[in-house]
């Protein structure tokens, strides 16, 4: 964990973002069916299967999706890492959680 | 069953609010004195919070997720035929708002570690988790008592 830590500005930062373009863009690793109890890889066509949830599915793409940018920006210079993160760390996610209100508008 | 697992959710969200408000309080808006109950409910040292926290958030927002599912089939397939639009869009807020809330955990348990002295990163980082919770206490109670507020 303790040598891990120096990632998860960078993971941190990208998961938000990550996470909401693919709920935007409806980009899921995986769907579930609650009536089927069921996991598909995609959609499927079933009168019976009740309405299918994504949110599981961007949860692992913003997952996996950040971790990748993690270890890709540990390439980063440290003392640019230094500079970046502090501020990018918060300021994404805040404009993704305002992003997100934003993009749910259409539901009022 | 369901009953029982929304309410063990909730306690767990309020165990969770509770510590989240001390600790933003108290970095935020810190006690100059400890005189009055206010002051004290500031004054508390929030360091020992964060592990906790970030546990409880974790617990907590596994809890509802497995609680969604059950939301999906038998609440929101009724408040879409009943038109209930924006008490659907408030949950579908809560849900975006607890996943980027999660995906924040990480850089805010690295930003309290004793040797990270980017004490305004920390402080907002703070800030940013307790409105993730605070905002997902109230909607999930406002969505959970919808007859009550007439929405």
């Amino acid at each position: 964990m303790t040598r891990l830590a120096p990632l998860f500005p960078a993971f941190s930062t990208a998961f938000g973002a990550i996470y909401l373009a693919c709920m935007h863009f409806n980009i899921a690793a995986f769907v579930y069916y609650p009536v089927l109890g069921e996991w598909h890889a995609a959609r499927i066509e079933n009168a019976d299967a009740g309405p299918p949830m994504f949110y599981y599915g961007w949860l692992f793409n913003a997952l996996i999706g950040s971790a990748v940018f993690a270890l890709a920006a540990a390439v980063i210079p440290q003392s640019v890492a230094r500079k970046v993160w502090p501020t990018l760390v918060w300021a994404v996610p805040g404009i993704m959680l305002v992003l997100s209100v934003y993009l749910m508008r259409i539901w009022f | 069953m369901i009953t029982f697992l929304l309410i063990v959710h909730g306690l767990l969200a309020v165990a969770l609010l509770g510590a989240v408000s001390h600790q933003a309080f108290s970095v935020l808006w810190p006690a100059s004195n400890k005189g009055s109950s206010w002051s004290r409910f500031r004054a508390v040292p929030a360091a020992p919070y964060v592990n906790m926290i970030v546990l409880l958030y974790l617990v907590t927002a596994s809890f509802g997720g497995y609680i969604y599912t059950i939301y999906r089939i038998d609440i929101r397939e009724l408040l879409e035929q009943l038109s209930i639009r924006s008490t659907v869009g408030l949950f579908e807020i809560k849900e975006h708002v607890s996943a980027i809330g999660i995906g924040l955990l990480p850089a805010y348990w690295y930003y309290w570690r004793a040797d990270n002295q980017n004490l305004v990163t920390r402080k907002i980082l703070t800030a940013l988790v307790a409105l993730t919770v605070w905002f997902g206490f109230l909607a999930g109670h406002i969505v959970n008592n919808v007859k009550g507020f007439g929405l």
